[in-house]
């Protein structure tokens, strides 16, 4: 897979618009910025689909890896020319094999991870973290986009 | 005191797993989550299992960040360890809070700057070295994560 992906996720109250430019992206930063929201929004989006009251504008699937640790390396070699988000605390993808399985995959891969990646070659340019853009109230609906940290 | 080991060691929790299903809703009256729950998550608890998110509204409290729930496993649970990485740089402040009412040991996988963060003093346990400065917080943390 190549070039940048321009992604938008919806809900009626939340919104996330970003673009995905490398074959591997870093997602970090504080607690509460909606790191684990993204993800469970995308989780219920590829369970449920457009049903799901979810909109996903996205040129490729984007898809979340979850569940049983022990089939990561099936899951990652099965899904192609897709958008993998791994949240954090999944260890494998620290990994020299995951580094390796991944190298070997169309995909791009973006990582919620504070811990380093030592065996995973991705730019300090695409490290990102999650901010609110305008007000935050409820129930006023809240825009987030990444920064680059 | 916070005593911190730094990489990998086994036993560490993983705190929003472990508060999911085992917080205690009295938790939530005690003053001093009540303070990081507004600092970090931007919530006031309301009583029973609702919690007003300035940010999201009404939530349970399995919606709070894992960063918060996971400072809320050290300070209730401080007979166990609990693996810190899940808290952002933004629960810095409060992890030291902990530290100075009651004694914890956290897991730490990554370099959490502890700068600004008010009077200082850890216990580093990969070295058992009590330490009261940032510089040589950053020298001996740096050389495991």
């Amino acid at each position: 897979m190549k070039n940048k992906h321009h992604i938008v996720v919806e809900t009626e109250r939340l919104k996330y618009e970003f673009d995905i430019r490398r074959n591997i992206t870093v997602i970090q930063g504080d607690s509460a910025t909606g790191k684990t929201t993204l993800v469970q929004l995308l989780e219920t989006y590829s369970r449920y689909g457009k049903d799901s009251g979810v909109r996903l504008q996205s040129d490729v699937p984007c898809v979340v890896f979850g569940g049983d640790t022990s089939l990561w390396k099936v899951a990652m070699e099965t899904y192609q020319n897709s958008i993998v988000f791994i949240d954090e605390d999944y260890s494998f993808i620290y990994s020299k094999e995951f580094a390796d399985v991944i190298q070997g995959t169309s995909n791009y891969y973006v990582l919620i991870t504070r811990q380093p990646l030592y065996n995973l070659p991705y730019s300090v340019k695409e490290i990102y973290g999650i901010r609110t853009t305008g007000k935050y109230h409820y129930p006023e609906k809240i825009y987030n986009e990444f920064y680059r940290i | 005191m916070l005593n911190i080991y730094f990489g990998e060691i086994e036993g560490a929790m993983h705190g929003p797993s472990w508060f999911r299903f085992n917080f205690r809703e009295e938790w939530f009256e005690d003053p001093l989550i009540a303070e990081m729950m507004e600092d970090i998550d931007k919530s006031h608890y309301k009583g029973g299992q609702l919690i007003e998110s300035d940010v999201l509204g009404p939530i349970p409290p399995e919606r709070l960040s894992g960063g918060l729930q996971t400072l809320i496993c050290i300070y209730k649970r401080p007979d166990l360890m609990f693996n810190a990485t899940s808290c952002g740089e933004n629960c810095a402040k409060w992890l030291l809070e902990i530290g100075r009412r009651i004694d914890v040991s956290v897991n730490l996988r990554y370099y959490m700057p502890f700068d600004n963060c008010g009077d200082f003093k850890v216990r580093i346990i990969n070295e058992d070295k009590k330490i009261n400065n940032i510089d040589d917080y950053m020298h001996i943390a740096l050389k495991y994560v």
